[in-house]
């Protein structure tokens, strides 16, 4: 968790710069490798399409371990404290939690906004931040949503991904779970790029991005307890499921929601092969 | 890019109504009407086929409002009647041959069958009990949109309860001899055959590209679920 350096860096603006700019030249680097498709469905146009070049996953047994290892950490403290949480709290105070969350990522968004040249969208974060700020109460309240402001979420990894960088590859964090070396870099430079943590530290609060980060993990968990069973209920191979949920998630995320340019992520689907009822009894193999 | 609902794919797509000076307005009305023509062409011929597969969508998600949300309907009945549903309406064949993907091809046709058969129980199975206690859901059809795949669509429908925020979800259909099944579901720009495809994929990789042993686990899950379901309903 990024929020660990912050005491061996203690926060200076300098260094912070120098972390900035070498996660950057990292990412120039990454970026001028010849780009893996980013959603890994480059060859599926060919008749034998499948999940061949679709998985990316070099690290795939250590990612197993670590994604059993988060899957037990889960069982063990995280879904019961997300169910405990939700069992004691009124719902209301629930949104409260992911509101006061929300309105404290709301300046990174906002940076992430303008970084992606989403002046709109900027625009968006940044009434929602000074309306639901005041008078939202601290941001207790999303005010902002009922006036035509809703609320949407960025971070640097989907700058990253908004520019054309590729996620890399599948990697599974402990304790953070799915990423991937974009994502993950994104993680660390969202740190050093968020004003909230710049303004904590002159305001002298201690641990407040730590905070933000903990109730965010329980709010959000908290309402996924049911889907989250039942995608683990009926699932063949978990680790997979989640990798794909994630990936497709995340480029969902990066279009902003907005359908892909022509068919859902091209050469991906074929349904085109219309005479496979035909083909099949005589198919040699 | 998500303005354009009834356009052709190949157009022309110079915005030249923003150039200034007058020099350029025929110019620019040429571009103009070379942008705009297409549309009133693409309105003209496929305006009731683009309706259609929405018009089916509508009536499908309205019989299973009709008929799979009463909450005191007992769960075999409520599966039957599902089961119904889901035949006529999904395109079960090209789901399955999609999520198999290239083991589809090297398997043999019984084992092709029973895959087929399982999947559509695991279907069932997993969706036939959401439906209950969600009698007062509206269901709307926003965009009727036909991809490249000739007579394929893809509809963004809403979702609305009284519980909780309205919901958008994309439905991939395609037309066959002038009917129109259901081949993809897609939530938050998550598709159910890409993620099935994946997991799929990589179970029967795991175990050695042998697609009867996902058909066995498949039948197994099937069976455990039903006995949990059974024992759930005996205990209500």
């Amino acid at each position: 968790m990024p929020i660990l350096f912050s005491s061996i860096l203690n926060g200076s603006f300098y260094r912070r710069l120098i972390v900035i700019l070498a996660a950057l030249t990292l990412v120039a680097g990454c970026a001028s490798q010849p780009k893996p498709a980013s959603d890994g469905w480059s060859g599926s146009d060919d008749l034998e399409y499948g999940e061949l070049d679709t998985e990316n996953d070099p690290l795939e047994l250590l990612n197993r371990f670590t994604f059993a290892f988060n899957l037990m950490l889960d069982t063990m403290v995280f879904q019961p404290v997300a169910a405990t949480y939700r069992f004691l709290l009124p719902a209301e105070v629930r949104n409260s939690v992911r509101n006061t969350v929300r309105n404290l990522r709301s300046p990174l968004i906002f940076v992430n906004d303008v970084l992606q040249g989403e002046l709109e969208r900027a625009e968006t974060t940044l009434v929602r931040f000074l309306v639901n700020s005041t008078i939202g109460v601290l941001g207790l309240f999303d005010v902002a949503a009922d006036m035509g402001y809703p609320y949407h979420n960025e971070d640097f990894g989907q700058t990253l991904g908004a520019h054309g960088m590729g996620e890399g590859f599948y990697l599974v964090l402990p304790i953070l779970g799915p990423s991937s070396p974009r994502d993950g870099i994104g993680m660390l430079v969202d740190y050093y790029l968020d004003p909230i943590s710049y303004a904590a530290d002159a305001a002298d609060v201690e641990d407040l991005l730590l905070a933000r980060t903990i109730a965010d993990g329980i709010d959000t968990r908290a309402r996924n307890i049911e889907v989250i069973e039942d995608l683990q209920r009926d699932s063949i191979d978990f680790y997979a499921r989640v990798r794909s949920l994630y990936r497709q998630s995340r480029a969902n995320d990066i279009r902003n929601g907005l359908a892909p340019e022509k068919s859902p992520t091209p050469g991906l689907y074929r349904f085109d092969i219309e005479n496979d009822d035909e083909n099949k009894s005589d198919d040699p193999n | 890019m998500m303005k354009i609902s009834r356009t052709t794919p190949t157009r022309p797509a110079e915005p030249a109504n923003r150039w200034p000076g007058p020099a350029l307005r025929v110019l620019a009305a040429v571009c103009f009407w070379a942008m705009i023509l297409p549309v009133l062409a693409g309105t003209g011929q496929p305006a009731s086929a683009a309706s259609e597969p929405g018009t089916f969508l509508t009536s499908m998600t309205g019989r299973a409002i009709a008929q799979l949300t009463d909450e005191s309907l007992p769960l075999p009945e409520r599966k039957a009647r599902f089961r119904i549903l889901f035949r006529e309406n999904f395109d079960v064949p090209a789901v399955g041959r999609f999520v198999l993907g290239r083991y589809w091809r090297r398997a043999k046709p019984e084992t092709q069958d029973a895959f087929l058969s399982v999947f559509e129980e695991i279907m069932i199975q997993r969706f036939a009990p959401k439906f209950a206690g969600y009698a007062d859901t509206t269901f709307e059809v926003s965009r009727v949109r036909p991809l490249d795949q000739p007579g394929h669509f893809l509809i963004r429908s809403r979702i609305s309860t009284d519980r909780g925020e309205p919901i958008e979800i994309d439905w991939r259909v395609r037309e066959r001899d002038g009917h129109f099944k259901i081949i993809d579901v897609i939530g938050e720009g998550i598709s159910m055959a890409l993620t099935l495809r994946s997991e799929y994929g990589s179970a029967i990789k795991s175990s050695g590209g042998q697609v009867e042993s996902l058909i066995d686990r498949l039948r197994a899950q099937v069976q455990n679920d039903g006995d949990t379901q059974t024992s759930e309903s005996v205990a209500n």
